[in-house]
């Protein structure tokens, strides 16, 4: 069974985290047309590769980002979404 | 004991405890320490099953739990697989899959039918005629199956446990004995385990081959006790390797340890193969490696006079250790024509045996008496390998031992994830290409030689250790020592015959002429072979038949080896009781702090998730239907009270909370009043309903939002990611266990919460959707006023602690008034007749609040929510279509899901079939909506309910619902709420109490 | 929370079939022993399962967390996950995750008290947690033999110096597991939600009687009384 490092409780089996989708930034929805928004909405990138995931740690609530290759199922780092973090996703 | 020798140091059975036991109906004898095939054997039986297509006798052969000849059941315990269980005292053992008892096994018909029954027979018939198939299906269940299963048997519970170490070793042989003490010796904390009664592996019955055995262990196994870092544990299989190194291991008592080891060294060792020729499944027949564990593990003689088919150095091995046992080895024939040059050749040729080189065993030939063997038909072979049967001669023998070779135990090498290549120079797969922190020692890893097995077991064990950070810079090199000299394994010990029954699977019965039909057919891949002629798919796995079934096929396909490929190796590597893999079977379950008293008034319960909730309160005298009928009068007419704390909720406070839920919710609640609450619908990115509940707030910037049961879990976590992603000042708590809940409805609540505390209840202090806090029988509370039944109605939360004190102080305060409980059943029947909707129930994982009739609890206007703008569409489409109109409405309402939820009622006044949920709308033979919601309602004398229905249906049209067994009843649209449409009565309507309009409660 | 009202553990209904000695914790009932004291301070040498939901406890989180307490003389440990003990060597304070904490009393302990009250002033930054635990106590030289039926973390490789607490899955339900050496023996102090409490507890009694342990009461875990 998988191992997942918890930023803050440490490496766990995967069994106590539940998966929180990709890493995805909304667009802005005054600013994005009907389609570029349906396609926030239900469309997913199922392409094996690295990917930066939402895992959260149910017995202690917490909310992380884990870099996964969605092909080997490695995960690179885990960490807090933090500053760096959505800064990062704001300007792309 | 016909066939027991003389004892013998090393042996494993304790002949000072004799063990009686019973083997289709005859008492027998053996000792402690034998396995039951072993104790069968010694006493002189031979017969001891019977194959599974064919039903042909059976005895030992791989005697190593690599075929499944011998499979008893004692009593109530099944697949008993007799060669590896230890014999017990009063055991009453059964060969299965026989008619009538083994020795007379009707099922033997089978085999005279054989080429009735060729491979995949079972696709190509008993499909007609259609109408026989029940027959058929009888008879086929009967004759499947190994054993029969006692019903009201019980259950038998396993422990499971977790086990952590830097190092597992698996296999206790002489390299993996050497493993462990080198990882261990490094500072490793080791685990070895082996399947074994004891540890040992070759050096415990091959002793010639090995040369110098018994010093060997010894010093092996002395190095092992004395390291402390060492956990030996025998008699357990490391069954599976998952990811990072997840093994469990079954212990045959004890049940399975799930161990997450740093690393893992693989000595699992090699399995002996068996050759191909006719009737090489006779009892008598088995492999070399058999007859020396039946010698030196239980000293049993295997058979009188016997001819070695060999094809390596082991072969001759056998034999001498036959001949030390009294046996006569009347011939070896040897498939190499250049026979065997090393010293145990030149033993067995000065011993007198006569060895013929460049011969093969062509055919077993059955015993003039009794079921066994009684000769063996050796033919020379030409320089291709062919026999050559027109030059055969038979040797009379009562055994035939196999010889020819290994192949690797390297399943849980494939399993991790090595790439195993397949050596010319051994012919056989060893590892090419090792997973990160595995390593290989020993026979697995293509070495043969015993020194050479214990320093490549001390090289894996270091590198293994040195992989977790145990032990210094010493040096191991990354390599195995490479094999030198003849190959311990023949490449195709194959014979075909043209009368068949030439058998590559003995577990399943598959014969050589099997695999050439299934590739004539079209099944021209191992894997294809594999599941039509059921290669490798017997409870052994292939262990003694994937070898032989790649060869023949690689042969035919004119492949290689490596083209050819492998068989998948799945888990588990033996087989494993389904109790021992349910282990203690937790269920976690959630009780109120009210339980008890649920209990003592009869609740029966349901499960609400993994909640216990009472489902109604048995009544001496009335059945179900009555009880629940009774809880809803007295709701109705006087007061109840329901347990409804597995609620959801949640505290949300700080500066961004009005914000934080003005993003989460589809209403407004920026003006929402201190001390007033508001119904609160929650969508997700696509529009979709996903929760609701009441928002109360109990300040500027502290509100309490209540939720489902079953999605407040996943609520809080996605308001907690939210406000990380929306960097909000607010923080959300999950009060759902701290909390409990009761909800007092009904015209007489007000009377009964007014005997408890001291909050003005009054209709101007506590309107309709206030919330108030306050103490409620001396305990702090937090009360609202909600509507959710139709009635005046208080819903109290408490903390838990104290939640069975306050539940039990509004039972005495409305004893006057008549209080009782009231359960989920009743609470959704008053529910529907207001036509309130239950998310998950009358809706769906597309509904979206228009369809709900919960447009009105969406503010789209409002600056953002989740799922707004997705609505926002949603709305714009739904203009659209208004537009188009036309016949075509209705199919198109059915692709855009332009259906709404209706309220309706049945028009045979309940008499007739009652539709379930989940029933369909059927319209001229389309489907044009479901039942969501449906039950009888006292207070209006009918029955109704909610269904989805194309949106376009108004108030008195009329549809039919298909009810179980396809009669269509009719029911027609009706206007919701059912009862009390203007809500006056939860609204407290004046001082008049309206009256009920039902039976007694 | 003070006055007339009696709280109970989640437990009380299997406690009392067991006949126990009752005391109280503030308002709540709490078994002392179940008749034989002695033999029960023994059993908790080899293998024991003790009820302590009936201690009182405060809980709290948020960012000012830490400052609040501290200037209510409650001094908590820096590192995550950690603890420490309370002046009168009964008491704990543990600190979940980065910024949340919770404070438990001994048996005679009172720093809990008044906490709650001190709190409803709506301070910034700072947020009631409202406890409802089961809580329990499992003790003996065999108790990690039994955590390993339970729980997938591998106690026997933390440090103990740090004064770890463990927020995890035990028998598949959310727990907060601190964990003890005294010597030989060990100590695993278990939190979950009282919901939780009955089935918890029947599981691990369960197996604490199958490894040949028992029940016993709080005077055993905690001393005399």
């Amino acid at each position: 069974m998988k191992i997942l490092n918890c930023p803050i409780n440490g490496p766990r089996p995967v069994q106590e985290f539940v998966f929180g989708g990709e890493l995805r930034e909304m667009p802005d929805p005054d600013a994005a047309t009907d389609a570029e928004w349906t396609d926030y909405v239900y469309n997913r990138n199922g392409s094996p590769g690295p990917r930066r995931e939402w895992w959260y740690h149910l017995a202690s609530g917490t909310w992380f980002i884990a870099e996964r290759d969605t092909g080997t199922n490695d995960v690179k780092k885990t960490y807090l979404y933090g500053d760096e973090i959505r800064d990062e996703v704001e300007h792309g | 004991m016909a066939r027991r020798l003389a004892p013998r140091g090393g042996e494993w059975i304790d002949r000072n405890r004799p063990l009686e036991f019973s083997f289709e109906g005859k008492k027998h004898t053996g000792f402690a320490g034998d396995t039951i095939s072993s104790a069968l054997w010694a006493s002189g039986r031979r017969l001891l099953g019977r194959s599974f297509k064919y039903h042909r006798p059976r005895g030992v052969f791989s005697f190593a739990d690599h075929d499944v000849n011998v499979m008893v059941q004692d009593r109530a315990l099944l697949n008993i697989r007799a060669d590896v269980t230890p014999l017990e005292g009063g055991q009453k053992l059964k060969a299965v899959n026989t008619v009538g008892g083994l020795k007379m096994d009707l099922g033997q018909v089978n085999n005279r039918l054989a080429r009735f029954l060729p491979v995949g027979f079972y696709y190509k018939s008993f499909h007609k005629p259609a109408k026989l198939f029940p027959y058929y299906e009888r008879l086929i269940r009967s004759a499947a199956g190994l054993g029969s299963v006692t019903p009201g048997e019980g259950r038998r519970h396993w422990g499971k446990g977790y086990g952590f170490a830097d190092v597992l070793v698996v296999g206790a042989g002489p390299s993996g004995l050497a493993a462990a003490s080198a990882a261990g010796e490094a500072g490793a904390k080791v685990v070895l385990v082996d399947e074994n009664a004891r540890p040992g592996g070759t050096l415990t019955y091959a002793e010639n081959a090995s040369g110098g055995a018994d010093g060997m262990l010894a010093d092996l196994l002395e190095r092992i006790e004395n390291n402390p870092n060492v956990d030996f544990r025998a008699d357990t299989v490391a069954s599976a390797h998952f990811e990072e190194h997840w093994v469990p291991l079954v212990h045959r008592e004890h049940g399975m340890t799930k161990l997450r080891a740093g690393s893992v060294v693989v000595a699992g060792g090699a399995m002996e193969q068996p050759a191909v020729f006719r009737n090489n499944d006779m009892p008598g027949v088995m492999l070399g490696s058999a007859a020396q564990r039946l010698i030196h593990r239980y000293a049993v003689k295997p058979f009188d006079r016997g001819v070695v088919l060999a094809a390596n150095s082991d072969a001759y091995g056998v034999v001498l250790d036959l001949l030390k046992a009294g046996v006569e080895v009347a011939a070896v024939a040897d498939l190499r024509h250049e026979g065997e040059q090393s010293e145990l050749g030149d033993a067995v040729r000065e011993a007198g045996v006569r060895v013929h080189t460049g011969h093969c065993v062509y055919e077993a030939k059955a015993a003039k008496k009794g079921a066994g063997v009684g000769g063996a038909v050796i033919a020379p072979l030409d320089v291709q390998n062919n026999a050559v049967p027109s030059r055969a001669f038979e040797v009379g023998c009562d055994g035939i031992c196999m010889s020819v070779g290994w192949a690797a135990n390297a399943a849980l090498l494939a399993q991790s994830g090595c790439r195993l290549g397949y050596s010319e120079d051994l012919h056989q797969f060893v590892p090419a290409e090792l997973a990160d922190g595995i390593f290989a020692a020993g026979r697995v890893n293509g070495v043969y030689r015993a020194e050479d097995k214990v320093r490549d077991g001390e090289r894996a064990g270091t590198l293994a250790a040195r992989h977790v950070g145990k032990g210094g810079a010493a040096d191991a090199p990354a390599e195995a020592p490479r094999h030198a000299g003849p190959a311990p394994s023949h490449p195709y010990p194959v014979y075909d015959h043209p009368e068949g029954m030439a058998f590559v699977d003995l577990d399943e019965d598959v014969q050589l002429k099997d695999i050439k039909n299934s590739i004539q057919e079209g099944f021209d891949s191992i894997a294809l072979v594999n599941r039509f002629a059921t290669l490798g798919m017997g409870p052994s796995q292939g262990k003694h038949s994937n070898t032989n079934g790649i060869r023949i096929v690689a042969r035919l396909m004119t492949k290689t080896i490596e083209e050819t490929g492998t068989i998948t190796s799945r888990p588990f590597f033996h087989p494993v009781p389904m109790g021992v893999l349910a282990g203690r079977s937790f269920h976690p379950a959630r009780r109120t702090p009210m339980h008890r008293r649920h209990e003592e008034r009869g609740a029966v319960f349901m499960r609400a998730g993994d909640w216990f909730r009472p489902e109604y309160y048995a009544a001496p005298g009335r059945g179900r239907e009555e009880a629940i009928l009774g809880e809803v009068r007295a709701v109705r007419r006087g007061v109840g009270l329901i347990d409804v704390g597995t609620l959801g909720k949640l505290e949300v406070a700080g500066p961004d909370a009005l914000e934080l839920v003005e993003r989460i919710c589809t209403g407004r609640f920026a003006k929402l009043k201190v001390g007033m609450t508001r119904y609160a619908l929650m969508t997700d990115e696509a529009g979709t309903i996903t929760d609701d509940g009441v928002c109360a707030r109990l300040s500027d910037d502290h509100f309490y939002l209540t939720a489902t049961t079953s999605g407040v879990d996943a609520l809080y976590r996605e308001m907690t990611r939210w406000v990380k992603v929306w960097g909000l000042d607010a923080e959300v708590t999950n009060y759902s266990n701290a909390f409990a809940a009761m909800n007092l409805a009904g015209p007489r609540s007000r009377g009964v919460l007014s005997v408890l505390t001291g909050l003005d209840l009054s209709e101007e202090a506590f309107p309709y959707l206030g919330v108030r806090e306050g103490a409620v029988a001396g305990v702090p509370a937090r009360v609202m006023r909600v509507g959710f039944v139709g009635e005046l109605g208080y819903e109290v939360h408490v903390p838990a602690d104290a939640g069975l004190h306050v539940w039990d102080a509004f039972t005495e305060a409305g004893e006057a008034s008549g209080i009782r409980p009231f359960g989920v059943e009743a609470q959704r029947r008053l529910r529907l007749e207001k036509g309130h909707v239950i998310v998950g129930q009358d809706t769906d994982g597309l509904t979206n609040p228009w369809e709900a009739n919960l447009g009105w609890a969406v503010k789209l206007d409002k600056p953002f929510f989740i799922g707004q703008r997705t609505l926002k569409i949603l709305e714009k489409k739904g203009g659209e279509e208004e537009q188009r109109g036309g016949e075509d409405r209705r199919l198109i309402g059915q692709r855009t899901g332009d259906r709404k939820l209706a309220g309706f009622a049945l028009l045979d006044g309940g008499e007739g079939p009652r539709p379930k949920e989940c029933h369909l709308v059927i319209e001229d033979g389309e489907i044009i909506g479901r039942v969501t919601s449906i039950a009888h309602s006292e207070a209006l004398g009918k029955v109704i309910g909610l269904a989805f229905l194309p949106a376009d249906r108004t108030v008195g049209s009329r549809f039919q619902i298909r009810a179980d067994g396809g009669a269509l009843v009719d029911a027609e649209v009706v206007k919701v709420p059912f009862y009390d449409p203007d809500n006056s009565r939860q609204k407290g309507a004046g001082q008049r109490e309206m009256t009920y309009q039902g039976g007694k409660a | 929370m003070e006055g007339a009202v009696a709280t109970r553990s989640p437990v009380h209904d299997a406690l009392e079939r067991l006949n126990p000695a009752w005391g109280r914790i503030g308002p709540t009932r709490a078994a002392l022993h179940f008749g034989d004291p002695e033999g029960e301070a023994a059993l908790k040498e080899r293998l024991a399962l003790c009820d302590t939901s009936a201690l009182k406890r405060f809980g709290v989180k948020g960012p000012n967390a830490q400052r609040w307490l501290e200037d209510h003389g409650i001094g908590v440990p820096e590192p995550a996950n950690t603890w420490s003990p309370l002046p009168d060597g009964q008491g704990l304070v543990a600190r979940l995750g980065r910024n949340e904490f919770l404070v438990e009393d001994g048996p005679e302990g009172s720093v809990t008290e008044g906490l709650g009250d001190s709190l409803n002033s709506g301070a910034r930054g700072i947020y009631p947690v409202l406890r409802q635990d089961a809580a329990f106590a499992l003790t003996g030289g065999r108790a990690g033999e039994v955590m390993l039926q339970v729980c997938g973390v591998d106690f026997g490789s933390l440090d103990y110096e740090a004064r770890p607490v463990v927020l995890t899955r035990v028998a598949v339900i959310s727990a907060v597991v601190l964990p003890r050496v005294e010597g030989e023996t060990r100590t695993f102090r278990i939190w979950c939600s009282s919901p939780y409490g009955v089935y918890l507890w029947g599981e691990l009694r369960g197996i604490v009687e199958e490894f040949g342990g028992g029940v016993v009461g709080l005077s055993a875990v905690y001393g005399g009384e």
